[in-house]
């Protein structure tokens, strides 16, 4: 038994089309999918007089047109794609249309549209028009039939043409915007081979949107590096994004690593356009980051095309067969990765040395190959040193000019000055005069302060090394020889205990306080110290204690620590806080040699009040004499004939780092100098808790 | 080798005569018989490719750093994981300090003991190559002992450009491992960036990040 069927009223066209796709750069999207699926190579969409309502719209292809069936069964048919996703096109595509909604929606656009296709290998065409106002006067959809007219092909080769006229609305430059940046992505960048996909505008309201399809985003790269290899030997040059050459490279300059050695790889050409994808480069384009990162997404990565056709998976999302990304990640100055560049590279092989394999997943990796890869990314290290050398100069080149900026200013200053009343002028100059005298004085200052933070970072790194050394050997030696002494004494002497036994102890105990020192020496320079982190204060200063132990003992000094029990941390660089206790103690010390004090005492003493930390640090030293405590801060500035005058230099540098403050008093209840350091904390970890 | 009873002679590797000289002593103490390895030893390669150690000794004490003289082209640590796996018991000894570590670290699956000149005697040396022998058995001490774990590269070093601060949560929170990306595999190596979490093996059981070990990176 059949019953009656569903029918639709003709205002589910609107419906569906209109409100279903309100964008109209989806829809002809849609239509521009519909070319690519049908293997069009190019495919070009006119939009006529669209400003105002009353325009048309062209998309024509020269893909492989549509049969009779292809229109009644699925052009004609809503809602139902005949496209097999999971089944490629005869060019080895993807289908990307979808249902056939997008299409109504653009097929509604105007008033009427007509569809002309030739089928691949026909000699007819058919024509497929529809008046959308037929449906204005009936009940159901179906009352409209449509004709299709079959005739002589009038168009040149395969292909169709849908062509939308009397628009019933204008076309903004948004929707044309996002229209063209659709386009984009849907295009085969380098428009290589028989099955690249190339579609174009054509607009006389929107010539430069026009251009922008044209072109694509290349215009917006920062760099083009262009590197052609004939007989195996390379040339490159790179230009800037207005085309003005940049640098230029004989084969020596990019074969350097390998001596200027020829490649064994065939003729090619390497292009690559690397961006700087940031705001404030992308400030006067008329393009935005945010299209070109997406652009990127899709596109970056070295294609490589042999004798003018694609070969995957070179290239591809994932691929990144030059380790692209990681020459950056390994040393990221003035490198691009894959998703700040784009590039192809070009490979003439008339020898056939490049062999693809058996499943046509790229090439064997021969010697051909791999020499090619080689010339890629030699061609892209050249690169990097060379802007890394002009990084270089121009930082150089900033720290030259800044005197220079400055005189000019102070000229600019002195003009001003000329023109004050004669009055002013006088005083005006004596100020001037007075401010230079003082400027000097600090750039003299800094000057020092420059050179001896050099000096001692050079003392520094000596030091380590020499640490480093004498543990590794010296050191080592005297243990195990000391050891062997020990271990045959008691096997083979009987009165060892009493002729070796003190000797040995002695030399194992002066083996142990030069170890302690050389590992001390070596955890100074530990990296890790000198990172942001949370400091607990308190471990710091027992830690550096701990390390000076054998020096302190050496020297008959006593440490005293009196530390809150409660545990305070901030946030800081342990280096810095380490730095100043460490200058604290060796400014101790060498107050010490000149104190006749035998019982010499050092003792530390923390106290928090308000979120403050406070540190004593206190000795029964001779204090600080022949010199204004106001002037202990300066670089330079000592009363020791060996001194540096830097270690308080550092520890108001230090303390100013972790946001506080440093004192002096030059008397203590222990009798020596007493130095106060405050320190913001962040909290306290109580001994209850923790 | 199947127990330390077996082993009667022990390789010394020490880029300095002085060194082989003082660790003899201590091969003495422990009634085994030294063997001198004098250089060079050239590279990795060559020196497998040209010296059987199996036919002069029965396991080996080497030093850490071996390429501060014309002796060797690869430090102690590569000779000892190299010889692990190889089933060839050898101790390392080394003064190490963090960055030292660092560089132990990619092969210290590799290494079961790492013992400080200063800690060497006859018997740490005894129990040291015991440990060894254990392990190449399959009898790993807890501290030693693999498991499947997260990996959380922090950010990069902002002194070494080579180089991640990395966080292994389920061993310590608060400690930070300093990773070379030259010592991952490359398709780990390329997936590197800010907050990147991938798994490796490592051992949970290690008390100190001298004893920790990263090895067998899975990149998801």
């Amino acid at each position: 038994m059949t019953g009656p069927p569903i029918r639709f009223a003709p205002d589910i066209l609107r419906r569906l089309g209109e409100e279903l796709n309100p964008n109209l750069d989806q829809g002809i999207l849609e239509l521009v999918k519909n070319s690519y699926d049908a293997d069009a190579r190019s495919c070009t969409v006119r939009l006529n007089s669209v400003l105002e309502p009353g325009g048309s719209i062209e998309i024509e292809d020269d893909g492989d047109g549509l049969q009779y069936n292809d229109i009644v069964e699925g052009w004609l048919v809503l809602g139902r794609s005949r496209k097999e996703t999971s089944q490629l096109t005869r060019l080895g595509r993807r289908p990307a249309g979808n249902k056939g909604l997008g299409r109504l929606a653009a097929l509604r656009l105007g008033n009427r549209v007509t569809l002309t296709t030739r089928p691949r290998g026909s000699d007819e065409e058919f024509v497929v028009e529809i008046d959308w106002s037929a449906y204005d006067n009936v009940d159901l959809v179906e009352s409209v039939p449509v004709n299709i007219i079959s005739r002589p092909a009038t168009r040149s080769r395969a292909g169709s043409t849908v062509f939308i006229e009397d628009l019933s609305r204008s076309i903004g430059r948004m929707e044309v915007k996002r229209l063209a940046r659709a386009l984009i992505l849907l295009a085969d960048p380098f428009d290589q081979g028989p099955s690249s996909f190339r579609p174009t505008l054509q607009s006389q309201d929107f010539s430069d949107l026009e251009q922008l399809v044209n072109r694509m985003y290349f215009d917006d790269a920062e760099y083009h590096l262009h590197a052609r290899i004939r007989d195996g030997r390379v040339e490159a040059e790179v230009t800037d994004w207005r085309g003005g050459r940049l640098f230029t490279a004989r084969h020596e300059d990019v074969a350097s690593e390998r001596s200027g050695a020829v490649y064994d790889a065939p003729d090619a050409t390497f292009d690559l356009w690397i961006f700087i994808l940031n705001k404030t480069v992308f400030a006067t384009r008329a393009t935005s980051v945010a299209e070109v990162k997406s652009w990127m997404d899709s596109f970056g990565g070295v294609h490589l095309y042999l004798n003018g056709l694609r070969v995957a998976p070179y290239g591809n999302s994932g691929n990144d067969w030059l380790d692209i990304n990681l020459s950056r990640v390994r040393s990221p100055e003035e490198r691009p990765g894959t998703n700040t560049s784009i590039g192809r590279v070009l490979v003439e092989d008339q020898h056939h040395v490049l062999t693809q394999k058996t499943d046509r997943s790229g090439f064997i990796e021969n010697q051909a190959f791999e020499e090619l890869r080689q010339f890629a990314k030699d061609s892209m290290e050249w690169l990097a040193k060379s802007r890394l050398a002009v990084a270089e100069s121009r930082r150089r080149r900033e720290r030259q000019e800044a005197p220079t900026k400055a005189e000019q200013r102070r000229e600019s200053l002195q003009k001003q000055i000329e023109r004050a009343p004669a009055s002013i002028k006088g005083p005006l100059n004596s100020a001037l005069a007075d401010y230079d005298r003082q400027r000097q004085k600090e750039t003299d200052a800094l000057r020092r302060e420059v050179q001896l933070y050099r000096t001692l970072s050079t003392a520094g790194i000596t030091a380590a090394t020499f640490a480093h050394e004498s543990g590794n050997y010296p050191l080592k030696i005297i243990t195990q020889s000391v050891n062997a002494v020990e271990f045959r004494g008691k096997r083979f002497l009987p009165d060892y205990e009493e002729r070796l036994a003190e000797p040995v102890a002695s030399i194992r105990h002066a083996c142990e306080s030069l170890g302690v020192l050389s590992s001390a020496t070596m955890q100074l320079v530990d990296a890790d110290k000198r990172r942001v982190a949370r400091i607990d204060l308190h471990p710091v200063i027992r830690t550096v204690f701990k390390t000076f132990e054998p020096l302190l003992a050496g020297r008959d000094v006593q440490a005293e620590l009196d530390l809150t029990v409660a545990e305070p941390y901030t946030r800081g660089t342990e280096a810095a806080f380490e730095s100043i206790l460490t200058n604290f103690i060796n400014n101790t010390l060498s107050a010490f040699e000149e104190s006749a004090e035998t019982a010499r005492l050092i003792r530390v003493s923390t106290s928090i009040e308000d979120a403050i930390w406070r540190l004593r640090f206190s000795d029964n030293g001779p204090g600080i004499a022949g010199i204004a405590l106001k002037d202990i801060w300066l670089p330079g500035n000592t009363t020791r004939p060996n001194g540096t005058g830097l270690g308080l230099t550092i520890v108001r540098d230090a303390v100013s780092d972790l946001n506080g403050t440093v004192s002096v008093s030059s008397t203590s209840e222990l009798g020596g100098a007493t130095f106060i350091v405050e320190i913001p904390i962040l909290g306290v970890v109580s001994d209850d808790t923790g | 080798m199947t127990t330390l009873a077996e082993i009667s002679r022990v390789a010394i590797v020490d880029d300095q005569p002085e060194s082989r000289k003082s660790y003899g002593y201590t091969v003495e103490n422990a009634d085994f018989k030294p063997v001198s390895e004098t250089g060079p030893l050239g590279s990795l390669d060559e020196y497998f490719k040209k010296r059987d150690i199996r036919t002069v000794a029965d396991a080996a004490l080497c030093d850490f750093q071996l390429s501060a003289r014309a002796y060797a082209n690869f430090t102690g640590a590569e000779l000892v994981a190299r010889w692990y796996q190889r089933a060839f018991p050898a101790v390392l000894c080394t003064r190490y300090e963090k960055a030292q570590i660092e560089r132990i670290r990619p092969f210290r699956r590799w290494i079961p003991v790492l013992i400080k000149p200063d800690d060497l005697n006859d018997e740490t040396l005894k129990s040291g190559l015991d440990q060894c022998i254990r392990e190449l058995q399959g009898n790993f001490i807890p501290s030693r002992r693999p498991w499947r774990t997260q990996v959380h590269f922090l950010h990069q070093d902002s002194e070494q450009p080579e180089t991640f601060i990395a966080e292994v949560p389920g061993w310590e929170l608060q400690e930070v491992l300093r990773i070379r990306l030259g010592d991952l595999p490359p398709q780990v190596s390329v997936l590197v960036e800010e907050n990147f979490r991938c798994h490796a093996r490592a051992n949970l059981g290690a008390q100190t990040a001298e004893d920790l070990y990263l090895c067998d990176w899975q990149d998801r």
